[in-house]
């Protein structure tokens, strides 16, 4: 019958119920539309990153801590053992969709036509690979990498990012909207410290190769690196286009070449790798299958280890806590928000119930009965608003994927489509709700405990 | 102080030298003034006397609403001054039925959730709360209002639904405080006779605070206060 009452009384009472409600409704629905975004957020990056780079990657022991300064001493000696170590394990086989090694490099990257040179920072990945890796899609979120641009391309093709190809002066050459090349390139002054790759080349060599530069290959880069024993080598790339990479830095330093052209150039013929990069094909699976890839790469004796991509890569981990911190912050706000217009309904409710109060006291019912009483009305309030606030969510999250919002998360070069992941996260829309029930029931309890102590015979003689 | 006249082992309550003072903005004011009196079972007996001469708090303090600033009040057997909150509250559920001069229902109930209400601190299914307010609805004439909202029916039809709303418990005591003063004479007339038959009917020892001295039912027990100063004779007027 509490609830009965409380229920007759948010009726008797409509105009002011359904301001509360809405109040309470359109504070879960800003809530809940930020927790989407937040959620479209967590899958959308992390699956760019997962496309990109996979869920696991094993490197050699010390390499996240040492690598850096000394690349060549970290790398892993035989991947291809190491593949097949894995594909033969009968749980791993149903849970790898793609497995691949990659190398990362650095040197120097030179345009013979141009004279112009610079640092490059370098991916080798094998082309077929990596561009499965980027058709994964494990949360149906629709965030799409684009292809490498090596696949069923010459072996010696290359893609440079779009800074990397202004620096060189390769934007007209390789048609890239709207990238100018530097003026003046040709009288650029080369600096003492600055390796100009292209004299290490032979002239007959560079005759050749600049017979070639304007065919259907695309540009020539020649791109100087230490190898392994320290000596220096060069190998020669053509470009075939120029994607943007999401930090600038990056973008002005970013060639990607075939696995093995990389592993010509720093290793010869040894069949070495920086990384292996792991894709699986269920996300939720990733710490079994990690722990079982851990498992066998320490029953044989490999000095090798797994690591979650953000273990690797924080920058995931980071924007994520940012994004729930503002909300954490947002949702506290909003809380209060909706707990001052709860009391506030609640205390006018009880004021005009002191009468009631006074009665149901005399006769013989607990003062924490009166409490009961209108907490019931503050929840019932609460829980109507939180399905408003579902409903408002359900309308606007409907208007807001239909529109075709884009954004351009931190770690994208590309933007990708706002799809707000409300209803896919359906714990969280319960905890919202929850949040909001629970919100009425604390907003309540200071003017319950103060109705519930009312001197009864002055409320039953309340007019 | 009078002497009581009536036997102890029949007494529902005994007021012995009770005093109540109000703080009234630094002023004390005593209300009841060394009360001694009994409330006898079964019988109603009626609180005589003018506007502020301190019936209701009287009635307060028997319906333990209120505590007394000095003295002693046993009902049925129990030291009142000893009891906190919830223990009166429980008492009150248990033993004592209040009848308003406002009628004081609960607006958005039906009449039979009116009389039904009582009966949630009662251990009883929802069918058997349903049976006995249909029960006491019927006792007090209003069979057929059993579904009728507050606002359809009259003031003495209100005042019924109280009366059946303070009987349901089955309580040993009924405090009616001025249960006519809102209503017109004929109706006045109609309520104290159905407080007469209720408490006939079910055996209730009822206790009815007035300040109409026509509506005193001659074979009743009185108990007269003046000023804060109580006189209970022992003996019918």
């Amino acid at each position: 019958m509490i609830g009965l009452i409380a229920l007759r009384n948010l009726l008797k009472n409509s105009h002011r119920s359904v301001i509360t409600i809405i109040s309470i409704g359109i504070g879960g629905l800003a809530m809940m539309l930020f927790a989407g975004f937040i959620t479209s957020i967590y899958f959308g990056v992390q699956t760019g990153l997962i496309q990109d780079q996979g869920q696991l990657q094993i490197y050699k022991q010390g390499y996240l801590q040492y690598g850096a300064t000394d690349p060549d001493s970290y790398t892993i000696d035989n991947y291809q053992h190491v593949t097949d170590l894995l594909l033969r394990d009968p749980e791993l086989q149903q849970q790898i969709a793609v497995i691949t090694p990659q190398i990362s490099l650095s040197g120097i990257a030179g345009v013979a036509a141009t004279d112009n040179s610079k640092t490059f920072i370098g991916r080798g990945v094998d082309p077929e690979s990596a561009d499965k890796m980027r058709t994964w899609d494990g949360w149906h979120v629709q965030v799409t990498t684009p292809p490498t641009g090596l696949n069923k391309t010459q072996p010696d093709s290359a893609v440079i990012g779009v800074g990397m190809a202004r620096q060189l002066g390769l934007c007209h050459v390789l048609h890239i909207a709207n990238c100018e090349d530097p003026p003046r390139l040709q009288s650029k002054a080369i600096s003492d410290e600055q390796l100009n790759v292209n004299t290490l080349i032979s002239s007959e060599d560079s005759a050749q190769l600049n017979q070639q530069r304007d065919t259907e290959n695309g540009p020539q880069l020649n791109l100087l690196a230490a190898s392994s024993n320290g000596a220096p080598n060069i190998i020669s790339v053509y470009v075939n286009q120029a994607q943007s990479q999401a930090q600038r830095s990056l973008d002005n330093a970013f060639i990607m070449m075939n696995f093995d052209l990389a592993r010509e150039l720093l290793y010869g013929e040894a069949p070495r790798a920086t990384v292996m990069l792991i894709q699986l094909y269920h996300p939720e699976r990733v710490a079994l299958v990690k722990q079982r890839i851990q498992q066998l790469l320490d029953a044989n004796d490999l000095p090798l280890d797994v690591f979650y991509f953000n273990e690797v890569d924080p920058s995931f981990d980071r924007i994520f806590n940012m994004f729930n911190f503002i909300f954490g912050v947002v949702s506290l706000f909003l809380g209060m928000v909706i707990i001052f217009t709860i009391t506030n309904t609640i205390n006018l409710t009880i004021i005009e119930r002191v009468n009631e109060i006074g009665t149901i006291r005399a006769m013989g019912f607990r003062r924490r009965f009166i409490m009961q009483m209108f907490m019931t009305e503050s929840a019932l309030m609460g829980l109507l608003g939180a399905i408003t606030a579902v409903i408002l969510t359900l309308i606007a999250s409907y208007i807001i994927n239909h529109i075709g919002i884009t954004w351009t998360p931190p770690s994208n070069a590309t933007p990708i489509k706002i799809h707000l992941m409300i209803f896919e996260n359906f714990r969280l829309i319960l905890a919202i709700m929850g949040f909001l029930a629970v919100l009425s029931v604390i907003a309540a309890i200071w003017p319950t405990y103060k109705a519930s102590r009312m001197n009864i015979i002055a409320a039953i003689h309340h007019v | 102080m009078t002497t009581n006249a009536y036997n102890t082992s029949n007494t529902i309550a005994t007021f012995n030298n009770v005093v109540k003072k109000y703080d009234m903005d630094g002023y004390a004011f005593t209300a009841i003034k060394n009360a001694t009196c009994t409330i006898p079972k079964g019988e109603i007996t009626f609180v005589y006397g003018p506007s502020g001469s301190g019936k209701s708090t009287f009635l307060n303090m028997l319906g333990l609403l209120d505590k007394p600033s000095a003295g002693e009040i046993t009902l049925l057997g129990q030291n009142v001054l000893a009891m906190n909150d919830n223990q009166a509250a429980d008492f009150r559920s248990k033993h004592i039925g209040f009848i308003f001069q406002s009628f004081n229902l609960i607006p958005v109930l039906s009449v039979r959730e009116n009389v039904e209400f009582p009966l949630l601190r009662h251990p009883l299914s929802r069918r058997e709360r349903k049976e006995k307010a249909e029960h006491y609805l019927a006792a007090v004439g209003l069979k057929d209002y059993l579904n009728r909202r507050l606002n359809e029916i009259s003031g003495g039809q209100r005042q019924r639904v109280a009366i059946a709303r303070a009987l349901v418990t089955t309580p040993t005591l009924i405090i009616a405080d001025e249960p006519t003063a809102n209503l017109d004479s004929t109706t006045s007339d109609e309520i104290i006779h159905l407080m007469l038959a209720m408490q006939h009917q079910f055996d209730t020892s009822f206790v009815i605070c007035t300040h109409n001295e026509k509506l005193i039912n001659k074979s009743s027990r009185l108990i007269h206060i003046m000023d804060g100063i109580l006189t209970d004779t022992g003996e019918r007027p």
